[in-house]
This record gives C-alpha cells, structure tokens and sequence, in this order.
C-alpha cells in the first residue's frame, strides 16, 4: 500500500452510499431502568437522527479537498467516519493510506503531566513508535516555540500554548491523508500562518488533505475541490471556485 | 478492506506498544504528582486492612491461632485488592477517556489494558511486601513456591476478562460503577480471604461448595495458599475450576470488547 503506483488506481477515499444514524437519548442509559422499561413494555423513548445519509464520493491520492456546510450538515461525522472513530451504520468506508487525523487539537492532552509527557502520550496514540517520537521530538518542541514550557504541567499553560502544542505533534505525524476539523481557527496569527504554510507544503508533497472549515478564504487558499453538505447529503461537489461562490450566494 | 476499521479494534496492537507504555505511565503519574506519601499508599492500604483482619481474628473471635495466620490472610487480601482495584478502574475507563476514544483512532483494547498494567505494578510491590513477610516469618521457599506463576496467571486472566466486560458494558449502562461497587462488597465475603477454603467444603455442603469455585479468586488463593504455606500442589478440583473460569471470563470479556467498542464514540 506504501507504493506510489498503486495509488493511481486506488482512491485514497472512497464513500459508498453511507449512512450515519445516532440515537438522540433523552437520559443517559441505566441497565436497571432499561429492563423495567422492557418488562413494561414501553416503547423506547429515544429518536433517531441520521447526521449522514447516502452519501457517495471518492477523493484521489494527491486531491485537497474542503467540506463546507451549516452547523449540524455532518462535516465533523464526516471526518470521524473517514479517520475510523466513527462507524457506518450503513454502507461502506474506504481508506487507502496512513489518516493523520486532527479531529481535536491534542485529544487526550492531561493536565497533570508536562508539556513532553504529553507529546509523548499524544503522539504514540497518533500511532508512532518510541523511535519515531523520539526523532521528532525536537522538532515539534521547535515547531510549538515552547522550549522554556516543555517541562512545566499543562494545566499552567494557557489556551493558545495548549493549542500551539497539539498542532505542532499532529503536523509530525506525516500521514498520507490528514484530515483537519476546524483546526486553524485557533492561536495567534503568526502561529496561524506558520501552520497554513505547514499545511501548503504538506499538499505540495502530493499528500491527500480534507478540511474542514466556515472560512471561505481557508479553503479556497488549501483546497482544489471542495464538498458541501447540507443535512447530511451531498448538496454540491466540485471545484473549490465554483462551490463555494454557490454556497456564499446561498448564505446571502 | 478498512484498515481504519480494522486499527480501532485489537489489530496493530504491537503498533501501539508504546502508547500502552505512555498511559500507563500516565496513569501513574497523574494518580501520584499531586501526592506526598506516592508509592507508600500501595504498602499502608493492605497493611492497614491486615492489621484490622488480624486483630479482629486473632484477639476478638480468637479464631487465629496459627502463628503464620498473618501471612494466610496477607495473601488473601493481595488477591481480593488486585481484584477490587482493576475492575471499578477499568469499568470507567473508557467514559475517563472520552476525549481520546471520540477523536483519535488506536486499538480501544489498550485502554482497559493499561489500567490492569498499572495495577500491576502495585501487585508487584505488594507481592514484594509478601516477600518480607514470608522472610521474618522465616517460611522457606521451595519447588512449590513456583506455583505462584500459574496462579497469578489465572488471577490475571480472570480480572483482564472481567475488566473488559465492565468497561464495554459500562459505556451503554452507567450503573455498571454502582452494580460493581455493590457486587466487590458482596464479593469480599465470597472470598477465602480470612477463612480458609476448607471450612466452605466442610460445612457448606457440596452444591453450595461448588457454587462458591465458580469465584475464581478461590481458587487461586487456595492455590498460592497451598504453594507458600504448605509447600504442596494446588488441589486440581478447585484450581482446575478457578482456571476453566477465568479462561471463559477472558474469551467473553474479548469477544465482548471488539464486538461493542465500535459504538463506544457514539455512546459517550
């Protein structure tokens, strides 16, 4: 799967008519209230909502994409369903390629430990080994500007270095396809370009990249295409230009 | 094919060796920073309850008149308190680590794997707390003493098993902590941890003896009992049941865990 040539004809993600549906419950699920619930025969209080439905697309290897949408449209199930958090309750998902996923800027970050026990901590369940953390390291404590922090607990940090820290171990991660929630909206602007540029140059290397965002001018600088949802359905797929200026007349 | 998919189960474990390593690490870390006393915790809790046990079995029923009485209750309270210290923990442990379980994608396994890891290491110096006992009570090792491995073993088979079944469970049913707490008191009196095993054969009659195996820490403290005490085998009736036990707990606990942890992200 690491062979470029192979890459041609396998898609780097593929949806086939897939579905996503939650079950919205009222209260939080309780073994003894369920079995009185059953002997009494009640019918279940909980509703459905499907957050993604038949839902089709395939993105080649090399392809930058953006997914646009209202709050609620599925973009974040989206990229759970592609990074493998989430799973189908219909259809299929298919991955060809290492996923970097920064569905949250350091999930699993503790206040507790410093800001290196927690790279460590972080980058290792992104799937690196000690060797791979431990040569990458340096670098992102040099990405982060946080050298002087590195040792101190992160419950002393403030937001921005939390946020500076956790993007910084994802970017080093060097996947084949990096999916991106909403992640630049955060930090300062000097931070924000160096992960923009970060990000660029990630593209220029032929990586697969999927971001999502409410900024048009975020996607139209990283990505060739871009993918609406609106419901959970496709609304429009196509070039970055012409999707998003439907979109932007949509919103008017 | 969905390798993705595949990652979230057990697959890739040994990719994410060192993650395992790292929270363990971290939940070491994070349960001991913030105190003074640390490690000690680990020695003073089953000291503390030895010294309770014994007062009150030596000195108020005077029902422990053997001078290794002690060391007899010392290995039953290491079995039970490795038991009711991994099973609550892990049956939390997904929901304590929500954060990660919603955005990352690794093997789930190795969460409720790294909580009975870290309990281990408190096994282990309590199992060296043990050690000292059995020198100042000058109790000879012998061939016998080796019984220990498999015994802990089958200990550990049963409590992996019975965490994993509590931690999947209890992201669809959050009384599992409450059922669990309940069920650890009840389980304390179940287990020949100030008696011993032979007075349940003699006069709870056999059905009820039998009933009584099915608790898998029986067996093995009877069994580490017979090891370091009398320097015998285990008795096959009893350790071979605790073993059957706790090798179905754990197939159950695994087949439960990568059967449900796919609608864990959904659940919490």
């Amino acid at each position: 799967m690491d062979a470029p040539e192979q890459f041609v004809t396998t898609p780097a993600i593929e949806m086939n008519a897939v579905g996503k549906r939650y079950v919205l419950r009222r209260q939080k699920p309780f073994l003894l209230r369920e079995i009185v619930r059953r002997l009494a025969q009640r019918k279940s209080a909980h509703r459905e909502f499907w957050a993604i439905r038949e839902l089709s697309f395939r993105i080649d290897h090399g392809e930058s994409v953006g997914i646009i949408g209202t709050n609620g449209a599925g973009k974040s199930t989206l990229l759970g369903l592609i990074a493998g958090a989430v799973f189908p309750t219909v259809g299929r998902v298919t991955v060809h390629g290492r996923i970097g996923a920064l569905l949250e800027l350091g999930a699993g970050f503790h206040a507790d430990l410093t800001g290196r026990e927690n790279v460590y901590l972080n980058a290792s369940l992104l799937g690196l080994n000690r060797k791979e953390v431990e040569e990458r390291f340096p670098a992102i404590v040099a990405f982060s500007e946080l050298d002087e922090f590195i040792d101190v607990q992160l419950r002393n940090y403030s937001s921005g270095m939390h946020v500076r820290l956790g993007f910084s171990v994802a970017v080093h991660i060097d996947p084949d396809i990096l999916l991106i929630d909403e992640a630049l909206s955060v930090g300062d602007a000097g931070f924000q370009h160096k992960c923009i540029d970060r990000i660029t140059g990630f593209r220029e290397e032929g990586k697969t990249l999927l971001f999502v965002s409410h900024s048009p001018t975020l996607v139209r600088r990283l990505c060739d295409r871009v993918i609406w949802l609106e419901h959970g359905r496709l609304h429009m797929d196509g070039p970055a230009e012409a999707v998003l200026a439907a979109y932007a007349e949509k919103s008017v | 094919m969905q390798p993705s998919a595949a990652r979230t189960a057990a697959g890739g474990l040994s990719r994410y060796r060192f993650a395992l390593h790292n929270l363990v690490l971290k939940d070491f870390r994070v349960r001991y920073r913030n105190m003074s006393l640390g490690f000690l915790w680990s020695l003073l809790n089953p000291l503390i309850m030895l010294g309770v046990l014994v007062f009150v079995f030596s000195h108020v029923f005077k029902s422990g008149k053997d001078p290794l009485f002690p060391i007899f209750l010392l290995i039953g309270i290491i079995a039970y308190n490795f038991f009711s210290l991994c099973v609550p923990a892990a049956a939390g442990c997904i929901i304590d680590n929500a954060s990660i379980v919603k955005k990352l994608i690794f093997p789930r396994l190795i969460i409720p794997l790294s909580v009975v890891l870290s309990q281990m290491i408190h096994l282990a110096i309590q199992l060296g707390l043990l050690g000292i006992f059995l020198l100042v009570f000058r109790v000879p090792l012998t061939w016998s003493s080796l019984w220990m491995v498999p015994v802990l073993a089958v200990e550990l088979a049963a409590i992996l098993g019975i965490s994993l079944i509590a931690s999947a469970l209890n992201v669809y049913f959050r009384d599992m902590q409450y059922l669990i707490e309940s069920g650890l008191r009840v389980l304390f009196w179940f287990t020949p941890i100030f008696y011993p095993l032979s007075m349940v054969r003699e006069n709870a009659g056999s059905t009820l003896f039998r009933l009584y195996l099915l608790n898998p820490l029986a067996g093995c403290i009877n069994a580490a009992r017979r090891a370091l005490l009398e320097a015998a085998a285990p008795d096959w009736a009893v350790f071979g049941t605790a073993t059957g036990v706790s090798l179905v707990l754990l197939v159950v606990g695994l087949w439960l865990f990568t059967h449900s942890h796919k609608r864990f992200a959904d659940y919490i």
